[in-house]
């Protein structure tokens, strides 16, 4: 069969055939390079999978041993991977096309070069023996499953419009992601199956549809891969090299947590578009900077080297100690009056926190039930007395509390030992103007002003090694990121005798809400800044706004997601409509649903009502036939009689060896297949009494042979008839 | 039966396929347990062509050679053409030895021909690999022209002349085997296999008087008898155009199979279809059926094929492309004509 299949000639229809595998080999590298890499290599990668897969079926058929043909593949990806660094890393290349055009031309060669090694191999391996079909079949499936994988980082399912529309309908869209998969599964096997024999087919389908029932029993029993971890802010997150506080990795994965505010000198993006909560506005709030603040933890102790979480029962009580299993208030909220006024919040959280937050300042704290377990971890729901005053009113007001005590004003000044921030401090305010110079609002933000002004923020920089990070920060090249500039704030502040802390939370735009009541949070948005306690404000933020940034901007969110999670959270159907449209939209999917599932009753339908058709036309069509070609339609019934009882001619047996194989079981069968002969290569015809006669023999034969239970099967089978030839 | 040939087709049919019965019973009843073999010998002689049988000595090849000749009784045709001859063939035979010389005749003073041994209905060559490629080349001019050629003078054979060459599969040395060119000129290569246990058990039980019972059980047939059976066959056997078409696609096949370097020629075609009516003749039809190619197409095309190296298994390539062409066939007999 082996040596069959490599000298097979290729007539039209092969090679149409081979043109078409070579397209799907294209489109699935295409598929697969295009989530990753720019349009132009997408391209590549079609044209290198059309390519490899002719190319492929030549070397299949050649006579090149299979052990050479995978070393040669193996050792072209690696001479690929050799190539592709070479041009990205020399500076060749680089000079003649600039580095962005190398890196596409040269990540548009690799793309086009694996596809084409790949595809070959693939193609080559499969047209040598049966069994390897698989690894082509691989290669298809999983290139197009990539696509269901869930996206938009673990929170939600792609293609959008069949998520939504499944989420609108209620239902889990896993489910129907599993049944698109299973069903294009099979429908991809019957066709690869549909040229070996049909017996074969008919119990690989069984086997496949076994496979697929275990998959979708196993689905829920396993469970989905859950989201990936969000929230690796600031490196917040405890890191698997650098943090080996044990105290950092206890329970504190994801989310913007309070441990430990690290420095470092690279810090990772990684994380920060996956989704870790969404914010539901109960009111319209524009906050006054134009920057929404959720405050989860708050730094406050000075420890030598940083600014640490304070052990002391009597500081930072403003912060929502844990997640409540009741309604409770905090222990230090800010008065309501005419500066805070309080906003309802929903908050739900998509990736695990260690302690909830709130757009500050919170009042009350309350948990909700989870609309949507799936999705969300936590939901609860805060009242935040949020800040409605303009800053300019600040101005006036004095700061810290008359309520401190002496120890506690002490906590929120305390500076490092360097005297050289005082110095800085002083030469900040020097440049004031003369009325302002004393009023120590105005010190605070003439601090924060002139750090936005000097500091350049990014992500990379090298303090985290010195013995004070914020010092090798401020007094060195003021290169650093939130947690840099919030110290170097809190210290100058302290230093001017302003009680000051740094805050950690979510910090996100305004514009981010792009006009809805939603807010999604991504690992991105994760933030440190200074506050200030000024009386009757509570703490009031007072971040850096670095002027000059090396990094580039964050991309917005999706819009979509934002709005399908913030629906989701707020456990109603998200469709964006009023609230008399929801039954009605969900009327017409049910509808759909309805329709489609109707149809497809009506299809499948016809197409047995179509089998049975034929299969009784076979059998009648004696009963009507001329003379001529009566030996003929009396054989063909016959054989569809004996077909049900599956005794059927093997391909390529003549009829006459087909007779007297099944001599034993069928001893008439052999009359009529001589009369059939004889008409059909001697012209003869056969007296039609004689052919009846014939025909009512086998008949008489099949019931003698065979047990009733099997031949009512067999009657019963609609495409019995299919298999008869 | 003069008038029975001359009255309809069908009664023509039947002589001819008494003539085979008679000759096979005769056959079968002096060769035990080779029914397979005196079939397809019979098929060849009612189809003219030559065979060659491939076996271990000792197998009954000259038996069954000796029966049919023994079968068919002396006279007719060319006077003086003896029914059986049997050549030994040796490497120090000399081409004349077979067809015969020119003797120079004392009496007459002149050079008379003196036929050789294959002048004759039915000539055994045995060994036929043994012989130098001269002697060979002589031997296998006379079975495709029908006559040999002596110092510029052809002489014809008679119609009736039917060879059964033999060799030896095994013990090669000093051999010259035939070239496949050469080999084309015979119908069938049969390779006989050790009879069944108990076919070889009636052997011994009937050895001493086989011979003789059958020549008087079975009557023997004529000369004539079995030109116009010949005849009849190959002009009222029928061959349906689907046939034709799937022999010659059979052929086309074999020949576009990048397995085999040299395919079956146009000859093998030739002689394939009147033995395809013989087949079907002994079977009692008048038409050739499918499985008359799937039972005869080894038999034709085996010693044909030149295979690539590395190919061993002609059988099976012939068996897959003949699959090929009988399931055509039986497709094409359900559909509407």
């Amino acid at each position: 069969m082996r040596e069959r299949a490599r000298s097979a000639p290729l007539g039209v229809a092969g090679a149409l055939a081979e043109l078409g595998r070579s397209m799907i080999h294209g489109l699935a590298w295409s598929v697969l390079v295009a989530t990753t890499a720019p349009s132009g290599s997408a391209l590549a990668a079609f044209l290198g999978g059309v390519v490899g897969c002719l190319v492929g079926a030549r070397v299949g058929r050649s006579r090149l041993r299979t052990f050479v043909l995978l070393a040669g593949a193996v050792s072209s990806i690696f001479v690929v991977a050799w190539l592709h660094s070479m041009a990205t890393r020399g500076s060749l290349l680089a000079a003649t096309l600039g580095p962005v055009g190398a890196l596409r031309l040269a990540s548009t060669l690799t793309a086009l070069a694996v596809a084409a090694v790949a595809s070959a191999a693939v193609r080559a391996l499969s047209t040598r023996r049966a069994t390897f079909a698989v690894l082509e079949l691989l290669l298809v499936a999983a290139a197009f499953a990539q696509l269901l994988i869930p996206h938009r980082h673990g929170a939600i399912n792609r293609p959008f419009y069949l998520a939504d529309w499944v989420i609108a309908l209620g239902w889990d869209p896993t489910w129907l992601f599993l049944f698109m998969g299973g069903t294009a599964t099979v429908l991809g096997l019957v066709l690869l199956l549909r040229e070996q024999r049909f017996g074969r087919a008919v119990l690989n389908l069984g086997v496949i549809g076994l496979l697929l029932g275990l998959i979708v029993v196993a689905t829920p029993m396993i469970g989905m891969p859950p989201p990936p971890e969000g929230g690796s802010g600031l490196g917040l997150r405890p890191s698997e090299s650098e943090d080996t506080d044990a105290e950092g990795r206890g329970g504190d994965r994801g989310g913007a947590a309070n441990s430990e505010l690290e420095f470092r000198n690279k810090y990772d993006r990684g994380g920060e578009r996956v989704p870790v909560a969404v914010v539901l506005f109960h009111d319209d709030y524009s906050p006054p900077s134009g920057v929404y603040y959720f405050r989860q933890g708050a730094f406050s102790q000075y420890n030598g080297r940083k600014l640490v979480v304070s052990g002391r029962s009597d500081i930072d009580r403003d912060l929502i100690p844990y997640f409540p299993t009741r309604s409770i208030r905090i222990g230090e909220a800010p008065a309501m009056n005419e500066n805070r006024g309080p906003l309802e919040t929903t908050v739900a959280l998509m990736a695990d926190h260690t302690q909830p937050f709130a757009l500050e300042a919170p009042v009350e704290v309350e948990p909700l039930q989870n609309p949507s377990p799936n999705r969300f971890r936590r939901v609860y729901k805060a009242v935040s007395g949020v800040l409605t005053a303009d800053y300019s009113a600040i101005l006036d007001a004095t700061l810290g509390s008359t309520t401190w005590s002496k120890e506690q004003w002490a906590h929120y000044t305390e500076t490092p030992p360097d005297p050289r921030y005082a110095e800085l401090a002083a030469r900040i305010v020097s440049s004031l103007p003369d009325e302002l110079r004393d009023n120590p609002i105005a010190q605070a933000f003439a601090v924060t002003a002139w750090l936005g002004q000097e500091g350049i923020y990014s992500l990379k920089n090298e303090h985290s090694g010195a013995a004070d990070p914020t010092a090798s920060f401020l007094f060195g090249d003021l290169t650093g990121y939130c947690v840099h500039f919030s110290h170097a704030a809190t210290y100058l502040m302290r230093s001017l005798g302003i009680p000051a802390r740094v805050a950690t939370g979510y910090a996100i735009s305004e514009s981010a809400r792009q006009g809805g009541s939603s807010l999604l949070l991504s690992g991105g948005a994760s933030h440190a800044w200074p506050e200030v306690f000024v009386d009757g404000f509570g703490w009031v933020v007072m971040d850096v706004y670095p002027e000059r940034a090396l990094d580039p901007p964050e991309q917005p969110m999706d819009a979509d997601l934002q709005r399908l999670l913030g629906e989701l959270a707020r456990g109603a159907s998200p469709i964006p409509l009023s609230a008399t449209d929801i039954p009605r939209i969900k009327e017409m999917a049910r509808r759909v649903t309805f329709t489609a599932g109707a149809w497809l009753l009506f299809l499948l339908a016809s197409i047995l009502v179509a089998l049975y058709v034929v299969k009784l036309w076979r059998r009648m069509a004696p009963s009507f036939a001329v003379a001529e070609s009566l030996p003929r339609l009396v054989y063909r019934a016959e054989l569809d009689r004996i077909g049900e009882v599956a005794i059927r001619r093997r391909e390529g047996e003549s009829r006459e060896s087909f007779a007297i194989r099944i001599r034993d079981q069928l001893p008439s069968f052999q009359r009529l297949t001589n009369a059939h002969i004889a008409a059909a290569f001697g012209g003869y015809q056969p007296p039609p009494g004689e052919l009846k006669d014939d025909a009512a023999a086998v008949r008489r034969d099949v019931r003698a042979g065979f047990p009733l239970r099997k031949r009512f099967l067999g009657l019963i089978t609609p495409w019995s008839w299919l298999r008869s030839k | 039966m003069q008038q029975a040939i001359q009255s309809s087709t069908e009664d023509n049919l039947a002589a001819a396929r008494e003539v085979a019965e008679r000759l096979g019973a005769r056959l079968k009843g002096a060769v035990r347990g080779r029914d397979d073999v005196v079939e397809l010998v019979l098929i060849a002689l009612l189809a003219d062509g030559h065979v060659l049988l491939e076996d271990y000595p000792g197998s009954g090849k000259t038996t069954l050679a000796r029966a049919l000749g023994n079968a068919l009784a002396e006279g007719g045709g060319i006077s003086g053409v003896s029914a059986f001859r049997r050549i030994q063939f040796t490497p120090d035979l000399l081409p004349s030895d077979i067809t015969g010389t020119n003797i120079f005749d004392v009496e007459t003073s002149r050079f008379a021909f003196r036929r050789g041994p294959v002048f004759a209905h039915i000539v055994l060559a045995d060994e036929i690999n043994r012989t130098s490629p001269k002697v060979q080349a002589a031997m296998l001019e006379a079975m495709a022209e029908k006559q040999v050629t002596v110092d510029n003078q052809s002489y014809p054979l008679d119609d009736l002349f039917f060879v059964i060459a033999t060799q030896n599969p095994l013990d090669l040395a000093g051999t010259y085997p035939l070239p496949t060119p050469q080999l084309d000129r015979f119908l069938f290569k049969i390779e006989m296999k050790h009879i069944a246990r108990a076919a070889e058990l009636e052997v011994l039980d009937q050895y001493p008087r086989a011979s003789l019972d059958v020549a008087r059980d079975y009557p023997g047939v004529t000369r004539d008898e079995i030109l116009e059976a010949r005849r009849q066959t190959r002009g009222a056997v029928h061959v349906a155009p689907v046939v034709k078409e799937a022999l010659v696609d059979l052929a086309r096949l074999l020949r576009s199979d990048s397995r085999i370097l040299q395919g079956a020629s146009t000859r093998a075609l030739v002689l394939m279809l009147p033995a395809l009516q013989a087949r079907a003749l002994m079977h009692g039809r008048d038409f050739v059926a499918p499985e008359d190619i799937e039972a005869l197409a080894p038999y034709v095309f085996k010693h044909r094929l030149e295979c690539a190296p590395g190919v061993e298994d002609v059988d099976t390539l012939i068996a897959e492309a003949t699959a090929v062409e009988i399931e055509k066939l039986a497709r094409a007999s359900l559909r509407r004509s």
